[in-house]
């Protein structure tokens, strides 16, 4: 029985480590990713193929910090999206959308990974590379009642848009990381702009 | 999915295993613990370890005077069972009441949300104050060991459900499987609170009205699926015993105390509003908002809330455009709107291409709250 269970645990790994491709982000190399480069001042693992079906970084694991790039959403294509869940349970992305749009379909995307009381505040419109953009932040408790904080950049592109979302646990990550992800998004540069 | 797994194997496994006769069980006593050597103090033990992170949990309502308020509600309708129960509020926007086997009972906002008056509050606490008095979840354990051939369910709850690790929502999970019972179950705590809702001086006609309000809301066939009312009797069923034990009941020209009900829970209800809107299930809060405000509910609220359903929905419905826009100008014009009415106006009008209705609303909405926070975000759309 023992010897079964390890082989099962055993083969779980190895799948969990076949799908989730990580890689090292170094501090100060820029990286390059759908449209947008950051510039991190500070290391990351990247996650390739999670749940997220994004891009990820974490500096402590999943569950304590985690920043998704879902960049070059097309018109038509859903805003958030998650592996095993249908992509038209989410809110497709329309250039039209106002800035209240996309926070409620952010909204809309984290009540897909079971968050409550997801609260969304400080909006604030900008411009990076010429791109109207937007800076937010939020909250929710997800279901393991933890309290997450976070902080959202949407980037008009050219019709497309870029999203970035930072999430962390309030007790102590949030604020242990809150500096280092500001200083990814105040970093984005938008491929091909001219600034 | 594996704390998941736990709690729905135990309650099928708790409800096909229902063999056990109430009859064989005397109610639990108003005061005491189960003597240490029983079964029931294991539960009881496992209970408190649930208690100890519901009560910790960030969701719990702490605001003592709503808490006070349900409290004596309880007491009200568990009489000499008073001492023995805890109200654990939490802060949940679905309608949900559950009843642990030591006494301790969870309460989710939305239940308080969707109570028309105090007797219908009082409907579901003494429904599971009955299931205490009744020691359901010490009978549904007993028939488990006995179709399990004597195996104990801890160390099964405790691995699968995360017991023990720092997860309060497992604690739920949990608490929800321990709360599970069978329909035989449910009936004997119908029956047992609409007994002791005419004793406390309530009008039994509340008890079915809660359970017909939540068909009626979410349909006969979700109303089958809910976590509440899953292991229930049907839910129509339901209804239709219920009103015959009423229509049986001595009159006692019972209190529904509404108007204590609705003032004690004002300050809280657009934040419940808010998290049911939040909830993504549109049909069912446009129907909820309709009956709140049919029942007596702040006009503006439930209007601004069926605009922003409606809103959030757009396109849904070929008549959510000039419906949402309908909802927030009645949210308006009633006494007092949220603020946020001026601003959903402004956005559905934007929507269908009336911007300057939409940045008169907008220049309302400033007015009516100079100190929003997305103030810059409406300022960048009066521009356009």
């Amino acid at each position: 029985m023992k010897t079964v269970s390890r082989a099962l645990i055993c083969a779980v790994l190895l799948a969990v480590a076949a799908c989730q491709v990580a890689t090292e982000v170094r501090q100060g190399q820029p990286v390059s990713m759908g449209g947008i480069s950051v510039l991190p001042q500070s290391g990351w693992t990247q996650f390739s193929n999670t749940a997220y079906k994004a891009p990820v970084w974490t500096a402590d694991g999943f569950a304590l910090n985690l920043i998704q790039f879902r960049t070059r959403i097309d018109e038509g294509e859903a805003i958030y999206w998650l592996a095993r869940r249908s992509e038209t349970e989410f809110a497709t992305w329309d250039p039209a959308m106002t800035d209240f749009d996309l926070v409620d379909a952010v909204a809309e995307g984290y009540a897909g990974i079971g968050a409550v009381g997801f609260e969304s505040s400080a909006l604030e419109p900008l411009e990076i590379d010429g791109r109207e953009s937007l800076k937010f932040r939020f909250t929710y408790t997800d279901p393991n009642d933890l309290i997450y904080d976070g902080l959202g950049l949407a980037i008009r592109d050219r019709g497309r848009l870029h999203l970035l979302l930072f999430h962390a646990a309030r007790e102590h990550y949030f604020a242990a990381s809150q500096g280092a992800v500001q200083t990814i998004f105040n970093s984005v540069h938008v491929s091909g702009a001219s600034s | 999915m594996r704390r998941a797994f736990a709690p729905i194997a135990l309650t099928a496994l708790l409800l096909g295993a229902c063999t056990t006769s109430s009859a064989e069980f005397p109610d639990a006593k108003p005061n005491g613990r189960p003597s240490i050597e029983t079964d029931e103090a294991g539960l009881w033990r496992l209970s408190e370890k649930l208690e100890a992170e519901i009560s910790t949990s960030p969701r719990r309502v702490r605001d003592e005077a709503l808490n006070a308020y349900l409290n004596e509600v309880t007491c009200r309708v568990a009489g000499q069972y008073c001492p023995a129960l805890r109200v654990y509020l939490i802060e949940q926007p679905a309608f949900n009441a559950f009843m642990l086997p030591n006494g301790a009972m969870g309460v989710w906002t939305g239940l308080l949300l969707r109570a028309e008056n105090e007797a219908q509050l009082a409907t579901v606490l003494g429904h599971e104050a009955g299931h205490f008095v009744e020691r359901h979840s010490l009978q549904q354990y007993r028939a488990l060991v006995n179709a399990a051939g004597g195996l104990s369910i801890f160390s099964i709850l405790a691995a699968g459900a995360g017991v023990g690790a720092a997860s309060q929502i497992a604690a739920l999970g949990v608490a929800g499987g321990l709360a599970s019972y069978s329909r035989t179950q449910e009936s004997e705590a119908d029956d047992f609170g609409v007994k002791v809702l005419a004793e406390a001086g309530y009008d039994p006609t509340a008890a079915p009205a809660v359970w017909r309000a939540l068909i009626d809301e979410i349909g006969d066939e979700e109303a089958g699926k809910s976590s509440f009312l899953a292991s229930h009797p049907a839910p129509p069923d339901r209804v239709a015993a219920l009103e015959a034990q009423v229509r049986t009941a001595p009159k006692n020209n019972g209190a529904l105390g509404k108007d204590r009900y609705f003032e004690i829970t004002a300050p809280f209800i657009e934040r419940w509003v808010r998290g049911d809107i939040r909830r993504r299930k549109p049909d069912e809060s446009l129907r909820l908002f309709t009956r709140l405000q049919n029942a007596g509910r702040d006009a503006a609220l439930m209007e601004f809330a069926k605009g922003e359903v409606r809103r959030q929905r757009w396109d849904k419905d070929e008549n959510d455009p000039i419906e949402a826009i309908a909802a927030y100008k009645r949210s308006i014009a009633a006494s007092t709107p949220p603020a946020d009415a001026y601003k959903g106006l402004g956005l559905a009008y934007r929507k269908t291409g009336r911007k300057s209705d939409a940045a008169e609303a907008f220049r309302d909405y400033l007015a009516a709250s100079p100190d929003a926070d997305d103030r810059a975000v409406i300022e960048k759309l009066l521009a356009e």
